[in-house]
């Protein structure tokens, strides 16, 4: 790594330490944790509803404060997945195995404390790979042409599709209708209008923002809306120390090194994240347990497994979100549209030309991991109780946070009409097995390979062989290929196996 | 064959019909691009279709309804007073601005769902503060004062 590198990780981390940018990380992670800890809501979600909120800072302050939500919303799910037996995001369904068996032996304290410390050092750990693997990452986007920005953004919409829906059909048929309504808007080489009825709002297409709050929050407020309201049970009581003994840390050790290497690269694979890292963590650590037998009577080592291994899915997962533009899962996809709305691209030039603002977030990153062990050691209690809040209650703000939020953005009101359609859109689709992500993805990425594409035909006259023409883009194609076609193969695979 | 999968297959269908037809008005050079785009669509779309059509001469069965999952445990007047209450919102914001249409949409879904007057005083104040000092103090947003109360103000 350059000289110069060290010097610009250095530089980050101390401007990451001013006042306003460490009041922005304690806002955030408490936000985060809050929304983790209530069941219903996500860390997308979260991230998508204040958004808005970060259009006043500077874009790494802005970057840090979803960054924070990001890290707590991960971490707080494990609170009410400990004390209450119901994860708060599916990152933490493991840890509601074993956590709440130990809650229901008086040691939710020990509980919580195994969760914290392997959700920091998960987290932590995750920066290592951050700092090293993205700038190398960057360099290879360099080499990027038109041809090949135009098979990256297939690459990540098939990936994202595969993976994250029941029917890869039906992910691709997303990605597909998300493209459709990502050339709403000017025709970015003929400079004829597209698709805009009338509506001059849409000049620039679809606000991203918008969709996102709309496909995430609002969508989220109506799937909680159209169901009976259930009573919350009380979190338990504990009075067991959250702090751990160095037994205690000596016996998670291992567990939490191995599900931070397995969280860091399931979170750098595009289309896998924390809800799958926690299972896998969890498996593993019962797999190389010397008590496996503890596993589902409440073991710290279970519980240790799958936290670090979702917390370490978090730095991971960034990677390929701000080097090539291809976000591992959803709340990275809505991360990434946080990106572009403060001016910034991912791609190489987050490392050149912004490289101070990428730094500085990065060095943001590892102190939001400090924060957010310091908040669940001492704040536990308390997000417990918030825990408690209702669903009937949580309806009406969250809308209210949506309209303010999509307002906010332009100061108009067609915003505001274009959130409510994509949270329609966003209901409909969750409820007939569509995928959400996918849709978003595309909005992101449509004009990139809409510009790559007839960038190449341009410059080709018109000769598609130019989309053949770099190892890159073979590459691409084999990865985009491999990506559809897994899936597939690993279903036949594994009827075979259990034939 | 899924009845709620056959919806889907309908309105992708139909949703590339009118974004097709649209393209008609584009100049030539602009219709290349959406064309291709739609086509993806609806030749995933058809494959899908041919697919559940296989599947089901395979197992012998007809069209399976499945809103009972589709919309497992909806309660219909319940999610009608939402989304109702969500749309009188929008309207009620046009005329009166932000802040009235909020703690008038507020006051009402709180009192739908029978919360407690206590905790419905606390949101609804904690609500109104957090983005007065959020939105309208801190990123200095003009939120909407209405066509009726900005006569007054």
């Amino acid at each position: 790594m350059a000289e110069g590198t060290y010097a610009l990780m250095a530089a980050g981390f101390v401007n990451a330490l001013s006042p306003t940018n460490i009041l922005v990380m304690l806002v955030s992670v408490t936000i985060g944790i809050i929304i983790g800890c209530m069941p219903g809501l996500s860390a997308a979600m979260g991230v998508a509803l204040l958004l808005p909120l970060t259009f006043g800072m500077e874009p790494s302050s802005g970057l840090i404060m979803l960054g924070g939500i990001y890290c707590g919303a991960i971490f707080g799910g494990s609170i009410s997945a400990i004390l209450i037996h119901t994860p708060g995001t599916p990152a933490s369904a493991a840890t509601a195995l074993d956590g709440y068996e130990m809650t229901l032996k008086g040691m939710a304290g020990k509980a919580l404390g195994t969760a914290c410390t392997a959700s920091f050092f998960g987290g932590l750990l995750s920066c290592i790979s951050l700092y090293f693997f993205a700038p190398p990452l960057a360099q290879l986007a360099m080499k990027f042409g038109s041809p090949e920005y135009f098979w990256l953004s297939l690459f990540g919409l098939t990936i994202i599709a595969g993976v994250t829906t029941d029917s890869l059909l039906f992910g691709l048929m997303s990605g597909a209708f998300g493209l459709v309504l990502s050339t709403i808007g000017m025709d970015p080489m003929q400079g004829v209008e597209r698709f805009m009825f009338g509506q001059d709002a849409l000049y620039n297409g679809i606000n991203v923002t918008c969709a996102l709050i709309g496909l995430f929050s609002m969508s989220q407020a109506l799937v909680l809306g159209e169901k009976a309201i259930e009573k919350r049970p009380d979190a338990a009581k504990f009075h067991d120390s959250v702090i751990l003994t160095r037994q205690e840390m000596k016996r998670i050790s291992p567990t939490v090194i191995r599900s931070w290497i397995i969280g860091n690269i399931i979170g750098i694979l595009p289309g896998a994240g924390a809800s799958i890292a926690c299972f896998v963590g969890y498996n593993e650590a019962k797999r190389f347990s010397k008590h496996p037998e503890e596993f589902g009577h409440g073991s710290m080592e279970g519980v240790a497994g799958s936290e670090a291994a979702n917390n370490a899915v978090t730095g991971g997962s960034l990677i390929p979100t701000l080097t090539l533009g291809i976000p591992g899962e959803s709340v990275t996809a809505v991360l990434m549209g946080g990106l572009i709305i403060h001016g910034l691209q991912p791609g190489p030039e987050l490392f050149t030309k912004y490289a101070n603002m990428t730094y500085t977030f990065f060095g943001g990153f590892v102190i939001i991991q400090f924060i957010m062990y310091a908040l669940g050691l001492v704040g536990c209690k308390a997000f417990a109780k918030i825990a408690k809040v209702s669903d009937a209650i949580l309806i009406p703000c969250i809308f209210v946070l949506c309209v303010v939020g999509s307002f906010a953005i332009n100061n108009s009101f067609t915003d505001v009409v274009i959130m409510f359609i994509f949270g329609v859109i966003g209901f409909l689709m969750r409820k007939f097995k569509l995928n959400t992500a996918a849709v978003v993805l595309a909005l992101i990425l449509g004009p990139i390979g809409e510009r790559g594409l007839r960038r190449s035909l341009t410059l080709s006259h018109g000769d598609i062989s130019i989309l053949f023409s770099t190892p890159i883009c073979i590459g691409l194609i084999i990865l985009s290929l491999l990506s559809i076609f897994s899936p597939i193969l690993m279903n036949k695979l594994m009827k075979a196996k259990q034939q | 064959m899924k009845k709620s999968e056959l919806c889907v297959i309908v309105f992708m269908l139909l949703f590339s019909g009118f974004f097709f037809y649209n393209t008609m008005d584009l100049p030539p050079e602009a219709q290349t691009y959406p064309r291709f785009i739609i086509g993806l669509l609806v030749a995933l779309t058809i494959l899908k279709l041919v697919l559940m059509i296989l599947a089901s001469k395979k197992s012998k069965e007809k069209i399976i309804n499945d809103d009972a999952d589709v919309w497992e445990g909806l309660l219909p007047k319940q999610f009608a007073v939402v989304c109702v209450a969500s749309l009188l919102y929008f309207v009620l914001m046009y005329f009166f601005g932000f802040y009235v249409a909020s703690l008038a949409y507020l006051v009402y879904c709180l009192h739908f769902f029978h919360i407690s007057l206590k905790y419905s005083i606390i949101t609804i104040l904690t609500m109104l503060v957090i983005i007065y000092a959020v939105f309208t103090i801190f990123l200095n947003v003009p939120l909407p004062t209405g066509e009726i109360l900005s006569q007054f103000i």
